[in-house]
């Protein structure tokens, strides 16, 4: 009952709802090879985006020198024996950028990962059971999404206390009205269809029909947005250190360094703020090529135009 | 049928592409329609009979492919390709009509002003208003009720009339109408289709009337041509095709028309337009044809002269007249 | 006798203003219980030093004992009176403080958006126009690229580039050089007044001092803006009041902007409460990059100290701005379109 190939974004009713595919693997994986096999921009965020996966991965075993070790060599520019120069306290630019990139990956992805799981979770029993609760919780969303979430989020993350771990929390906390409104709408969408009608009535009860057959349909929005709230996500962990709340320093992080940077501008040494924040726009830039070859490869209404 | 044709559309084809295979949507099309006449042009859905005239005045989507074929129209002609310069002829003397009037009307515009912006294309602003209220008394609607409502505010039938208001504006002389009282009820249905006949004949404007129900074509047309998956399977003069008909799909056409002096059991035509590759050649009809036989998906017959007019069928390749 | 009839149009007002009142009421519950959060006691901060017996009796003084719907009521309460509290950071009364940065807010906000829309309107518009071909997948890539750069490193960039090395930006710091004394206030916004009170010198010098933070400002709302006006502008291309426009000999001006973007105005607007949001969210960190004394370093300064009462108050503001934003999108669509003006759908 995969009904990968018939499915919208967001609340997009759709048509030929009947048609059913020969099995979910082999449909999967036609639409996402047609998806990147017609879009270079999308196979090149793909690619960018696994290199730098890889780096973040292997980043302590890639770097050329100690990412916390201070030594005399203050603000040296770039050059072949410290690639992005060195900072303030001597420490090599580059080795602390690979570590940054492993601590931002992992935030970000974690906390979209929460949010994905409990959004679509309301969203999934909002849309489906209706009623108050779809009402109180959607306005309470409306709500949500009215307020400055940078703003917000730095509120939050005072409150839990900085560190790593309350960075994710609040990822994910800011990050769960997006999902439950998409799912309650995919849900929405879908769950008069004929084939969930046939599924209840031979008999299905209605977790089964909420968990076998709508949410198979809400992979494909989520897939969508997920790469692009990912992009958003890395660049609001960044946002929140650059502030001076959420990862602090010693530890390397992409918007600390920017942040540290600054100070030196005005001696010429552009290179501790201007290369982490190159690698961050590259990470940024890779999700959103991604997630937009997701949007057009997997939006039916865009397939024939 | 000395005097030169107002329009005529010779040898158009249209490609696209669609899950990864190239169709040809419409093949070898051609049409001719002298002034004030009233020409029909009969198919299914999907046949390619609206596409092949949106293509004729350059407004095929931008997706399609204009392969061959060239336009004239009054005495200038186009490549069917040339997207521009047949859309040059909108602004002198071809004009359309569509199926649903209301969402052809723009939804933002009063139907007065929406008559008013297409005269003032070509009239100085001031007697833009007093046209407009002659366009609308022509029409047969009232300037004083209708002109300060919005499309959604309005009837169907009233619709289509501030629509045809529109069309006139641009004084026509070739009206191309796409199944123009598909969305009416039929008496409305009726109504307009008397009108556009006393228009042909007052201001000697030709028309071509898209249309899936064969009925409406006899009763209004003095030629026809039958398109079936884009290509033309029959076509001649009204009373000679009515009276023999030849392509077993016209026959199918006919024999499903209820007809109130010669009661018949009506047959429904079986299958659907021909959804395949059309690269491929064969008879396309073949597939749904009562008559087929293996020589049919041996290549696409050729369109000949029988019987007063012309048809594309194997049946019918032996030289029998 | 007739029931009296309510006009649609009264109706579908009355309507929406009913649902933004709603939002504005669960807004200040969130921003007051925002404050709750923040890791500070009032009393604690304001006095260091005393004993636990004086703090329980400040804390009843203060009304801190009482449940937390009545402390919402008063907050509410002194809300309307147009009393915020008191900064700890900056000493003055919320209101005063707020009234000096607003201005500068709105003035690096109104051209940041205005910026933006003269950007992201004409590329989106542009981009659906030339669907799937070359120049759409250029404008696409750009597009994303524009929406990859951090606003704060960007800022950061150009300071450097434009400021440290070509010289050709005043020093990115504040509205306006201390060389200059700030013109008469008319609008609050130094541009507009300089030109108002014939100190051309003075608006010369703080348009100067925008451009850059306008500029990051900006550029930040162009993507998203875009992306809808493609996608809107797709789909109204297609409508068929567009081709029967076209099939009339309109000129092709008339057709795509007459009716084609009206047609996708309302999406466009639509999106309009977000940009608010995302300027206003974004000038937090503009602020902060170019030193400008404006309402969101001020948030900023005030959590990282945890200053209560400005925090819940700047929340609460700039909420309600997205708010009230949210409202004038939902009244310009019955400008916009006659079919909601008139009741029928939507």
């Amino acid at each position: 009952m995969a009904m990968a190939s018939e499915i919208g974004v967001a609340g997009e009713p759709m048509t030929a709802a009947a048609k059913l595919p020969a099995s979910r693997d082999s449909s999967w994986r036609r639409i996402y090879a047609r998806v990147f096999a017609g879009d270079p921009l999308g196979l090149a965020g793909v690619v960018i985006l696994a290199v730098l996966l890889l780096v973040a991965a292997f980043g302590p075993l890639l770097a050329t020198h100690d990412p916390i070790l201070t030594t005399p060599d203050t603000l040296l520019p770039p050059s072949g024996a410290h690639w992005f120069g060195t900072d303030d306290f001597g420490r090599d630019v580059f080795s602390r950028t690979l570590v940054s990139l492993r601590i931002d990956f992992i935030v970000a992805s974690v906390g979209v990962t929460g949010a994905i799981l409990i959004g679509s979770l309301i969203g999934l029993v909002c849309g489906y059971r209706g009623g108050w609760l779809d009402d109180t919780l959607m306005r309470f969303v409306d709500i949500i999404q009215s307020f400055p979430l940078i703003l917000v989020a730095m509120v939050l993350v005072l409150a839990i206390g900085p560190s790593v771990g309350s960075i994710v929390i609040v990822t994910v906390l800011i990050n769960i009205p997006l999902y439950a409104r998409v799912i309650r709408g995919q849900t929405l969408a879908v769950k008069h269809l004929d084939y969930v009608d046939a599924a209840r009535c031979s008999g299905a009860t209605e977790l089964g029909i909420m968990f076998r057959h709508v949410l198979p349909n809400t992979l494909n929005p989520i897939a969508i947005h997920a790469s692009l709230n990912l992009a958003a996500a890395v660049g609001n962990v960044a946002v929140l250190s650059f502030l001076g709340i959420g990862i602090r320093p010693p530890t390397p992080d992409l918007g600390v360094m920017v942040a540290e940077g600054t100070k030196f501008l005005v001696q010429g040494a552009w290179w501790m703020s201007i290369c982490p924040g190159l690698i961050l726009c590259t990470t940024i830039f890779s999700l959103n090529l991604l997630g937009d070859a997701l949007e057009s490869g997997l939006d039916p209404r865009r397939q024939d135009r | 049928m000395s005097d030169p044709a107002l329009f005529e559309m010779r040898d158009l084809t249209i490609e696209t592409v669609r899950d990864g295979h190239r169709r040809r949507i419409v093949e070898g099309m051609s049409l001719s329609v002298r002034h004030g006449e009233i020409y029909g042009l009969v198919g299914e859905s999907g046949s390619g009979k609206s596409i092949s005239m949106m293509a004729s005045v350059g407004l095929a989507a931008a997706s399609l492919d204009i392969t061959a074929g060239d336009v004239s129209f009054a005495g200038r002609r186009f490549a069917a390709s040339d997207r521009r310069g047949l859309r040059s002829n909108l602004s002198h003397g071809v004009s359309l009509l569509f199926q649903n009037a209301k969402g052809a009307l723009s939804p933002f515009l009063t139907t007065g002003a929406q008559v008013e912006r297409v005269l003032a294309g070509r009239l100085p602003k001031s007697t833009c208003r007093r046209e407009a209220i002659e366009l609308f008394r022509v029409c047969g609607l009232n300037h004083a009720d209708l002109a300060d409502k919005y499309p959604h505010q309005i009837s169907g039938g009233q619709a289509q009339r501030v629509a045809m208001a529109c069309a006139l504006a641009t004084e026509p002389r070739l009206l191309i109408a796409d199944e123009p009282t598909t969305a009416l009820d039929v008496t409305t249905e009726r109504e307009l289709l008397r009108f556009l006949t006393r228009l042909c004949r007052e201001r000697d404007l030709a028309i071509v009337l898209i249309a899936h129900n064969l009925s409406l074509v006899a009763e209004y047309c003095s030629g026809l041509t039958i398109l079936h998956a884009g290509q033309i399977v029959e076509r001649g003069p009204l009373a000679s095709v009515f009276a023999e008909p030849l392509h077993p799909y016209t026959r199918g056409l006919i024999a499903a028309v209820p007809d109130v002096d010669a009661p018949h059991e009506l047959e429904p035509l079986a299958g659907s337009v021909w959804g395949g590759r059309s690269d491929i050649e064969r008879c396309r009809f073949s597939h749904r044809c009562p008559f087929a036989q293996p020589d049919c998906e041996a290549g696409v017959p050729a369109l000949l002269p029988r019987a007063g007019h012309e048809v594309r069928c194997i049946l019918y390749r032996e030289d029998a007249t | 006798m007739r029931p009296m009839r309510i006009p649609p149009v009264l109706s579908y007002v009355l309507r929406r203003v009913a649902i933004s009142i709603v939002v504005l009421i669960g807004i200040s519950a969130v921003a007051f219980s925002m404050a709750y959060l923040l890791p500070s006691d009032p009393v604690t901060s304001r006095y260091p030093d005393i004993s636990n017996e004086q703090r329980a009796e400040m804390r009843r003084q203060m009304g801190l004992d009482q449940p937390l719907i009545v402390q919402y009521a008063r907050y509410m309460e002194s809300v309307f009176r147009g009393e915020f509290g008191r900064s700890l950071g900056t000493g003055n009364s919320v209101g005063e403080d707020l009234a000096r940065r607003i201005p500068a807010t709105l003035e690096l906000a109104v051209y940041g958006i205005l910026l933006g829309t003269a950007l992201a309107i004409p590329l989106g518009m542009f981009a659906a126009i030339r669907r799937g071909r070359p120049t759409d997948h250029v404008l696409r890539l750009v597009n994303i690229a524009i929406q990859s750069v951090p606003a704060f490193w960007l800022g950061v960039v150009l300071i450097f580039v434009v400021f440290y090395q070509l010289r050709w930006a005043p020093t990115p710091v504040g509205r306006l050089s201390p060389l200059y004394s700030p013109p008469p206030f008319f609008t609050g916004f130094y541009t507009l007044d300089g030109l108002l009170s014939g100190k051309f010198d003075v608006a010369l010098a703080a348009g100067r001092q925008l451009i850059l933070p306008v500029l990051v400002l900006g550029l930040g709302v162009v993507s998203p803006l875009a992306r809808i006006t493609r996608a809107a502008m797709g789909e109204s291309l297609g409508e068929d009041y567009v081709t029967f426009g076209r099939a009339l000999g309109l000129r092709e001006r008339q057709v795509v902007l007459g009716d084609a973007f009206r047609g996708a105005l309302i999406p466009i607007v639509t999106t309009f409460g977000f940009v608010v949001g995302n300027v206003l969210a974004g000038a937090a960190i503009v602020e902060t990059v170019f030193s400008w004394p404006g309402i969101g370093r001020y948030a900023v300064t005030a959590i990282t100290t945890s200053d209560m009462a400005p925090v819940s108050t700047c929340i609460l503001l700039v909420a309600s701005g997205v708010a009230l934003t949210n409202l004038l999108v939902d009244l310009s669509y019955a400008l916009i379109d006659p079919r909601i003006r008139h009741g029928y759908g939507k």
